[in-house]
C-alpha cells in the first residue's frame, strides 16, 4: 500500500492565512494568559474550546453517550462513546485519547475528531475524559489512560487486536505511555494513529524547531508552563515521561501525522525514528503549512479531510490485515 | 512576468555549511521554500538533520551531511557527496558556519583559542571558496555568499580574533568577486550585526561580554530568517555587499570616511566603565 503524493507540497491558502492569523492571536495571547493562575487557565480553556468549537463545528447526527462508571479495581471511568452517521459495526473499535498539554481540553472539545473518526471509520470511538492538571498531576492522567483501555476491552469484549489506538498532542504521549507502561494487551492493538504528539515532554526538541519556525500556535516557553502544571517537579528522565520508544518493545504499525509549521513536527520525526529503530513500522507524514493537529479544525484547514481520508484508509488496513492473518491461522 | 534574469536562490543546488542552526538553518530553510534542493552541513550531523527534517516538513528537499570546515578534506568531500547527490555541480554555496569568541583583550586571548575560531571562521570559508569557486566558475553559473559580520569592519575592542577572522572573510569575498567577475558566478557576502541565534551560547566568550551580547541581541537583533531573506534578494540582484540593519550600514559608512576617528571613539567608548 503506497499513498505517495497523498501530501502536498504545500498549504492551501487558507490553512497558510489561518496559520499567520493564528501567529498574530492565539500565540501572543499564550504569552500573557498565565496557566498558573486560576483566571489564566480558565481564559486558556475557553479561548481553546471555542477555537476548537468555531473551526471544529459538530458533526450533524453524531450520538455521544456518556460514561462515569467504575471498574472491577475500584478505579473511575470516564470518557464517551462516539458513534457518528451510519458507524454502526461492531466488529472493532476506537480508543481515542485527546490532547491539549494535560491542562485544557475534555471529549467535549474534540468530539468533531472522535465522531468524524467514527463515521469515516464507520467504527465507535471511546473517547476517555482522563483527569486534568493542574488537580491532578502526573502520572493520573497517564493512569487513567491505562485504566480506560482495561475497561474498554473488557465493556466490548473485543480482543485488544480489533482495537485502534488514536490520540493528539499529549494524548499520543499518553498513548505511547500506554503501549509501554500499560496493560501489555495494548501492545496487541491493530494500529496507533497519532495526530502530532508530543514526545518530548520537556519541549527541548521543540524548542530547536521553534528556531527555525515559528509555530503559529504557542511559544515553547509557554507551552512549557503549561506542561508544568502536570509534570512540574517530576525528574524528566522519568520512564513515564522520557518515554524509551527506541529501546521499548515493538508497538502496533503507526501512522504519525503532524503539521509543518508545528514545532512538535520535530517530535514526530524522533517518535518515528524510535518506532522503527525498535522494529516497528511506522509512516510518518508531515503535512507542510499545517498547524498542531489541523486535523480538528477542518474550517481552517482543507488538508484535515485529506488527511482524515488517509488515517480512515490506514485504520481499514489494519484491522483487515488482522483479520486476514487470523483467517488464516484459523 | 516583465522578463526574467535569473534568480540564483530559485530552485538553486544549494549547499550550506553550519546548517545546523542559527544563520545557516535559516538559509537552508529559505532556499528549500524558494524550490532548492539544499545539502545541510553541520559539525554537528544531528543538528543538520533536523534542518533537512523541516525543510522536508515544508515540502522540500534537503539531506543533512556532516562536515567539519576547518579540516580541507572535509570540505572536498563535502563538495564530492554534494555533487553525486545533485547529480550536477551546485549553483548556490553559502560559507556560513562560523563561531562567537570574545571578551579578552589581544594578549589575554590564549593562542589555542585564535588558532579555534581562525581555523572555523576564516579557514572554513577558504576551503569553501578554495573547493567550491574551481567548481562553479567551470559550470559558468552560480553564486557564493559568504557570512562574515559587521565585526569584519567594526573592529570592536576584546574580540580580535572574531574581528580579524571576519575582516579574512569580508577580503575574501571582495577579491573572489572580482576574479570571478564575467563568470557567471556571483559573489556576496554578508554582513549583520547583531542576528538572534546560539552564537553566544556555543562559542568561547566570558561571562560578562556573554550577557551583553546576549541583551543586545535580544533587544537590536533580527530574527535570522529575515536576514537570510534579505541577503538571499541582494544575492539575486548581484550585490556584493548586504548590511541588513542600520546600524551595519551606518558603521560601514563612519568607517570607510573617517576609519581613525572611528577607531579612536570605539576606543573610548570601551574605556566607560559599566
Amino acid at each position: 500500500m503506497t499513498y505517495d503524493g497523498v501530501v502536498p507540497a504545500r498549504g492551501s491558502l487558507r490553512s497558510r492565512s489561518a496559520a499567520l492569523t493564528s501567529a498574530l492571536t492565539l500565540r501572543q495571547l499564550g504569552a500573557v494568559l498565565p496557566p498558573e493562575r486560576a483566571w489564566g487557565l480558565w481564559l486558556s480553556r475557553r479561548i481553546v474550546a471555542t477555537v476548537m468549537d468555531a473551526f471544529g463545528p459538530p458533526l450533524v447526527g453524531a450520538a455521544v453517550t456518556d460514561v462515569d462508571t467504575h471498574d472491577s479495581h475500584g478505579r473511575r471511568i470516564a470518557g464517551e462513546w462516539v458513534r457518528g452517521p451510519g458507524a454502526d459495526r461492531t466488529d472493532a473499535a476506537i480508543y481515542y485519547i485527546h490532547g491539549s498539554g494535560y491542562a485544557l481540553c475534555s471529549p467535549r472539545t474534540h468530539r468533531r475528531l472522535t465522531a468524524w473518526l467514527s463515521r469515516l471509520m464507520g467504527l465507535p470511538v471511546f473517547s476517555v475524559d482522563y483527569r486534568l492538571a493542574p488537580h491532578h498531576r502526573f502520572p493520573a492522567a497517564a493512569d487513567d489512560a491505562h485504566a480506560g483501555w482495561e475497561w474498554m476491552l473488557a465493556a466490548t469484549g473485543l480482543p485488544a487486536d480489533r482495537v485502534v489506538v488514536a490520540g493528539d498532542s499529549a494524548g499520543g504521549h499518553l498513548a505511547v505511555d500506554l503501549m509501554l507502561h500499560g496493560d501489555r494487551t495494548a501492545r496487541e492493538a491493530a494500529g496507533l494513529v497519532l495526530f502530532s504528539p508530543l514526545c518530548d515532554a520537556t519541549l527541548a526538541l521543540a524548542r530547536t524547531r521553534e528556531q527555525l519556525r515559528r509555530d503559529p500556535a504557542i511559544r515553547a516557553s509557554d507551552a512549557r508552563k503549561l506542561l508544568e502544571l502536570y509534570c512540574g517537579g517530576i525528574d524528566p528522565t522519568h520512564p513515564r515521561l522520557a518515554l524509551d520508544v527506541a529501546r521499548g518493545p515493538v508497538l502496533p504499525p503507526t501512522l504519525i501525522q503532524a503539521g509543518g509549521a508545528e514545532m512538535l513536527a520535530a517530535d514526530a520525526h524522533q517518535l518515528a525514528d524510535d518506532i522503527r529503530a525498535a522494529g516497528g513500522t511506522c509512516e510518518l507524514q508531515v503535512w507542510p503549512d499545517q498547524v498542531h493537529v489541523f486535523q480538528a479544525l477542518p474550517r481552517l484547514s482543507r488538508e484535515a479531510a485529506l488527511a482524515m481520508r488517509y488515517v480512515a484508509a490506514f485504520v481499514a488496513n489494519t484491522l483487515r490485515d488482522n483479520s486476514a492473518a487470523l483467517d488464516q491461522t484459523g | 512576468m516583465f522578463g526574467s534574469s535569473p534568480k540564483r536562490s530559485r530552485d538553486a543546488f544549494a549547499v550550506v555549511t553550519g546548517a545546523g542552526s542559527g544563520i545557516g538553518a535559516a538559509f537552508a530553510l529559505e532556499l528549500g521554500r524558494r524550490g532548492g534542493r539544499v545539502v545541510c552541513s553541520d559539525l554537528d550531523e544531528l543538528a543538520a538533520a533536523r534542518t533537512a527534517d523541516a525543510i522536508g516538513d515544508h515540502g522540500g528537499t534537503a539531506i543533512a551531511m556532516r562536515c567539519d570546515v576547518s579540516r580541507a578534506d572535509d570540505v572536498s568531500r563535502l563538495a564530492t557527496d554534494a555533487q553525486e547527490w545533485f547529480d550536477a555541480p551546485p549553483t548556490l554555496v553559502v560559507n556560513n558556519a562560523g563561531v562567537g569568541a570574545g571578551g579578552e583583550a589581544v594578549g589575554d586571548f590564549s593562542l589555542e583559542d585564535w588558532s579555534w575560531v581562525l581555523g572555523i571562521n576564516l579557514w572554513g570559508p577558504i576551503h569553501g571558496c578554495h573547493v567550491f569557486a574551481p567548481i562553479l566558475r567551470a559550470a559558468g553559473y552560480g553564486g557564493i555568499i559568504n557570512v562574515a559580520s559587521a565585526a569584519a569592519f567594526g573592529a570592536a575592542p576584546n574580540m580580535g580574533a572574531y574581528n580579524v577572522s571576519k575582516a579574512g572573510v569580508l577580503s575574501l569575498s571582495e577579491t573572489l568577486a572580482a576574479e570571478l567577475s564575467g563568470t557567471g558566478v556571483n559573489v556576496t557576502v554578508l554582513c549583520p550585526t547583531f542576528v538572534k541565534t546560539n552564537i553566544v551560547e556555543s562559542g568561547r566568550i566570558t561571562a560578562q561580554s556573554s550577557d551583553l551580547a546576549n541583551t543586545l541581541m535580544r533587544w537590536t537583533g533580527f530574527s535570522a530568517q529575515r536576514v537570510a531573506r534579505m541577503c538571499l534578494d541582494t544575492h539575486d540582484r548581484g550585490g556584493l555587499y548586504c548590511m541588513p540593519q542600520p546600524d551595519a550600514r551606518i558603521g560601514w559608512g563612519i568607517k570607510r570616511f573617517a576609519p581613525t576617528a572611528y577607531t579612536r571613539t570605539v576606543g573610548l567608548v570601551a574605556r566607560i566603565p559599566r
